[in-house]
């Protein structure tokens, strides 16, 4: 019997060394930069600074590029965002090289992505200051919009559109595709908002800074959003085309901040609010290359959504925002227009995006971080602030007090 | 809603369960009129603790039938995280083994409805398994409602050819669970087991027998917040502390999620019954749990491998068979495989797809019980005094890969008890005592990189004090049968009580890190 119990034991250890399996190993990933894309003019950089982001534990490695490649050691095999930027100068133009993916694969010891890189002279206006947030008491009548002259020159805000993007239905089950020729040089948007003027009316000079708010009043009001909220009575623009009455007696008063217009409204709706989701979207900031048209409408081809496509080339600047860190594989823009995003965590706490301060202009007015990464560019603050950093205002701007 | 093959499960079941209790009713076996004997029932019956249903017919208990309702609690601070600070369940169970015809059946029932306090990090499942990685954390401590059918049926063949009896058991457990502070989740859970076997006895005194085993289990929890405008942080860990933050609430929160949990597995029995008794198990299974979210878009958080190795020996000596050794040793080796997938953007087809399956993590157990224990006095009515001790060795190696991770902690206990059984005319008290102590060999908990952003690290850190201890258990039990003509009226009460020894850096005002802690148990059946 007792050798009975020995070949029993014996086949227990077999079949439990019979699963052994091979634990994981790190690999090094082998980035090429690929430089075909720019042009001419466009001083080639020393040095390249290289990022990794491994997408499911948020895990970054960043390295330098030597010759147009960058070794990353040390990672789990698995799927990365890569991004890639250097930022370089030929006469007065200051350049941005920058190349990003979402999931480039790296599973074997030494695998190679290669990843090209454009150029773009560094935009001029961009967005400074971002309060989607809301206000404790679940109020979001207050949110705000301050873009930012960051260049040397004065540019004109007439015609500037604003939106948010169209991109996957309520749970993100279904991401949609669009019923258009090369969807991939569009995004797609439901309501656009578009500052008025013939061209030269509203100025911004270097330095100066305007807001765009949902409701240009000053919400600290009582019966408004109280003391936790902010006054916003002294933008310079508000998405209102009318004054209106809401369900709770409360006026939306139509105030001396410039009125925009509602030039696209593809769900038709007649909402007395321009809101934009609290905690989990984006917003675009661009000047159509042709006349947008309020009518004939796209649709998507899994979905029952209708919008109108903007051209990505038409776009100065475009931020977007997650409730969490681990929200990154379900981001709305494409990563040339941001490579990153905000955090918003919940709704509802006053929470501020703020783009960080990079340098001074000679007047000592700043100048802020632009790399198209809104994980690198902007800073997460409790409270809004208008022209923070003491930027200044335009001098049409006659009504803030 | 119940999937329909749960539902002709448990009906089923319930049906044979019932079927049991009312043959043992039936017989009115009245060989079983105390707790002694009802408790020596299963001491002496050597098969009836292995995966053999098959040997019951060969190796009968006495027929009996059981009913009881109990209350039981918990309470005191020392207890590991994600176990409820204070508990307090009622259960009505019953119990019976019954002849039908030539077939031997034995089956239990129970029903729990549970109540738990302050459940800290458990955020998705009715109860997290120790080898599981892929699990949702909160910290938020929330109380848990929950709400338990257990059943179980042994059915052993007639003897065919004097030699040869085949048998079964099946059992199903439902569990239904609501955590009651946002994030909420309700989960509902289901577990078969199938355990057919086979038993020869190739002569007086030697029989072997060969057993298999299928599991087939799924838990599906659903998140929520009654406050729906505040979402509510949670973590998916990854293991050891890993973690990926989210939320519950909001478009792009936390979707259903469930597990798929199926096990394949045998065993090989051998017996002997001439001088002494033996019977020995050997004991292989093979486990694998799929962690999922949103069924509309499959999406897998890893998965887990486990292989199992149990072995058992026990042995009944003495013509009364008043002694008895009990030897344990389990193996369990759990690998935890992180899943990387991509969202293929395919129109109409979207879906996630897999890139590679890491091996992670490897999560160790090794445990080993010995157990002895006499009774003197033996006779049809039960013992005078029982006396006994055991040994336990616990042995937990977890590591985390990359980067280098890991929780090492292992363990001494060593008990003993006594046990007086008073009869009387009528009736039969049994009083008893023990007392143990826990000797903490090794715990450490080291690697950690703290540098990825989020994580649940503290759930560790706070564990490894409670697990790291030396500690003091000691127990008592006061038991009554009284004996009536067709029934016998049992009551039963105990509690048990633990304390660290030595130094601690508890803070004795918490309730959720103490270092203190108390089981009580009330039990009011019959026995007929």
């Amino acid at each position: 019997m007792k050798r009975i119990f020995l070949y029993i034991i014996a086949t227990g250890f077999l079949l439990a060394g019979c699963a052994e399996r091979e634990k994981v190993e790190s690999v090094t990933a082998s980035i090429v930069i690929d430089e075909s894309g720019l042009d001419s003019e466009v001083v080639r950089p020393a040095s390249y600074e290289v990022t990794l982001t491994n997408n499911l534990s948020n895990l970054s490695s960043t390295v330098n590029s030597s010759d147009g490649r960058a070794s990353v050691p040390g990672l789990v095999p698995g799927l990365y965002s890569v991004n890639v930027k250097a930022r370089t100068k030929n006469g007065a133009f200051v350049y941005m090289l920058s190349g990003s993916t979402r999931s480039a694969s790296f599973i074997s010891d030494g695998d190679s992505y290669e990843i090209p890189v454009q150029s773009a002279k560094i935009s001029s206006l961009l967005f400074k200051e971002i309060y989607i947030n809301g206000s404790p008491g679940w109020y979001f009548r207050d949110q705000f919009y301050e873009i930012y002259n960051n260049g040397p020159e004065t540019v004109y805000l007439d015609g500037i559109c604003f939106a948010e993007t169209v991109y996957a239905n309520w749970d993100y089950s279904v991401v949609y595709q669009w019923d258009i020729p090369d969807a991939g040089k569009y995004v797609f948007v439901e309501i656009v908002w578009q500052i008025p003027g013939s061209g030269t009316d509203y100025p911004l000079a270097p330095g100066e800074s305007a807001s765009i708010a949902q409701w240009a009043t000053n919400h600290t009001a009582g019966s408004l959003g109280g003391s936790s909220s902010i006054d916003n009575s002294g933008c310079e623009f508000e998405a209102i085309e009318k004054e209106r009455t809401l369900w709770n007696g409360i006026v939306i008063n139509d105030g001396p901040a410039i009125n925009m217009r509602r030039v696209i409204n593809a769900g038709g709706y007649d909402m007395p609010q321009w809101l934009i989701s609290v905690y989990n979207s984006d917003i675009i900031m661009f000047k159509p290359s042709k006349p947008l048209e309020n009518a004939n409408f796209i649709s998507t081809l899994n979905g029952s959504e209708s919008g109108r496509e903007v051209l990505i080339d038409d776009i100065y600047d475009a931020v977007q925002w997650k409730g969490n860190i681990s929200d990154g594989d379900k981001l709305h823009l494409p990563a040339a227009l941001d490579a990153g995003f905000n955090i918003a965590g919940g709704g509802y706490h006053n929470l501020s995006f703020a783009r960080k301060v990079s340098g001074e202009m000679e007047d000592g007015s700043p100048t802020f971080q632009d790399t198209n990464n809104s994980t690198n560019d902007f800073e997460v603050f409790d409270k809004p602030v208008h022209r923070r950093y003491n930027t200044k205002k335009p001098s049409w701007n006659t009504w803030e007090k | 809603m119940e999937h329909l093959g749960e539902i002709i499960m448990k009906k089923t079941i319930i049906a044979i369960s019932v079927f049991i209790a009312m043959s043992g009713m039936a017989a009115r076996a009245q060989e079983i009129n105390n707790m002694v004997l009802l408790e020596d029932n299963f001491r002496n019956s050597l098969w009836f603790n292995t995966n053999n249903s098959a040997a019951l017919n060969f190796h009968p208990l006495t027929m009996y039938s059981n009913l009881g309702a109990t209350y039981n609690g918990k309470y005191g601070g020392w207890h590991h995280q994600q176990e409820a600070a204070t508990s307090n369940q009622v259960s009505v169970e019953t119990d019976g083994a019954a002849r039908v015809g030539k077939f031997l059946f034995w089956g239990d029932f129970a029903f729990r409805n549970i109540f738990d306090g302050r459940v800290n990090y458990n955020a998705m499942t009715y109860d997290v398994p120790e080898d599981m990685p892929y699990f949702v954390a909160d910290k938020t401590p929330s109380r848990w409602n929950r709400q338990e059918y257990d059943m179980r049926t042994k059915i052993s063949t007639p003897v065919i050819w004097d030699h040869l009896t085949f048998g079964a058991e099946v059992s199903y457990l439902s569990r239904v669970g609501a955590k009651q502070k946002d994030p909420r989740v309700e989960t509902y859970s289901y577990d078969v087991r199938i355990l057919p076997s086979v038993f020869v006895q190739v002569s007086d005194d030697f029989c072997v027998g060969l057993s298999g085993q299928y599991e087939n289990a799924f838990e599906r929890g659903e998140p929520s917040n009654v406050n729906y405008r505040q979402d509510q942080p949670a973590w998916l860990s990854r293991g050891l502390g890993y973690a990926q933050q989210t939320t519950v609430g909001g478009n792009a929160g936390l979707k259903t999620m469930y597990y798929e949990t199926n096990l394949y597995g045998g065993a090989l029995q051998v017996g002997y019954d001439g001088d002494y008794k033996l019977v020995t198990e050997l004991e292989y299974n093979f486990r694998k749990i799929k962690a999922k979210q949103q069924p509309s878009l499959p999406r897998a958080m890893g998965n887990t491998e486990s292989d199992m190795l149990k072995w058992h020996l026990q042995i009944l000596l003495g013509s009364t068979l008043a002694d008895k050794i009990d030897l344990t040793w389990n193996y369990r080796e759990t690998a935890g495989l992180e899943v990387v997938q991509i969202l293929n953007q395919e129109l109409n087809n979207q879906r996630w797809e897999e890139v590679v399956t890491n091996h992670m993590s490897n999560f160790k157990r090794i445990s080993w019980d010995a157990a002895y224990d006499h009774q003197f006095g033996k006779d049809e009515k039960g013992f005078e005094w029982d006396a006994g001790a055991k040994i336990r060795y616990d042995y937990e190696n977890d590591v985390y890969f990359l980067p280098f991770t890991r929780w090492n902690w292992s363990s001494l206990l060593s008990e003993i008890f006594i046990a007086k059984q008073i009869k009387q005319h009528n009736g039969s008290w049994l009083l008893k005592a023990d007392l143990g102590y826990g000797a903490n060999i090794d715990a450490r908990y080291e690697g950690f990189d703290a540098s990825e952003g989020s994580n649940i690290q503290e759930l560790y850190q706070k564990d490894i004090t409670y697990w790291s201890d030396d500690y003091l258990k000691a127990g008592a039990r006061i038991a009554y049968t009284l004996n009536r003509k067709k029934v016998n009226y049992k009551f039963d009460l105990s509690a048990l009580y633990f304390n660290t020894v030595g130094d601690s850096n508890y803070d004795d005002a918490s309730i959720l890190v103490g270092d203190k802690r108390l089981l009580t148990a009330f039990t009011f059946g019959i026995i007929f």
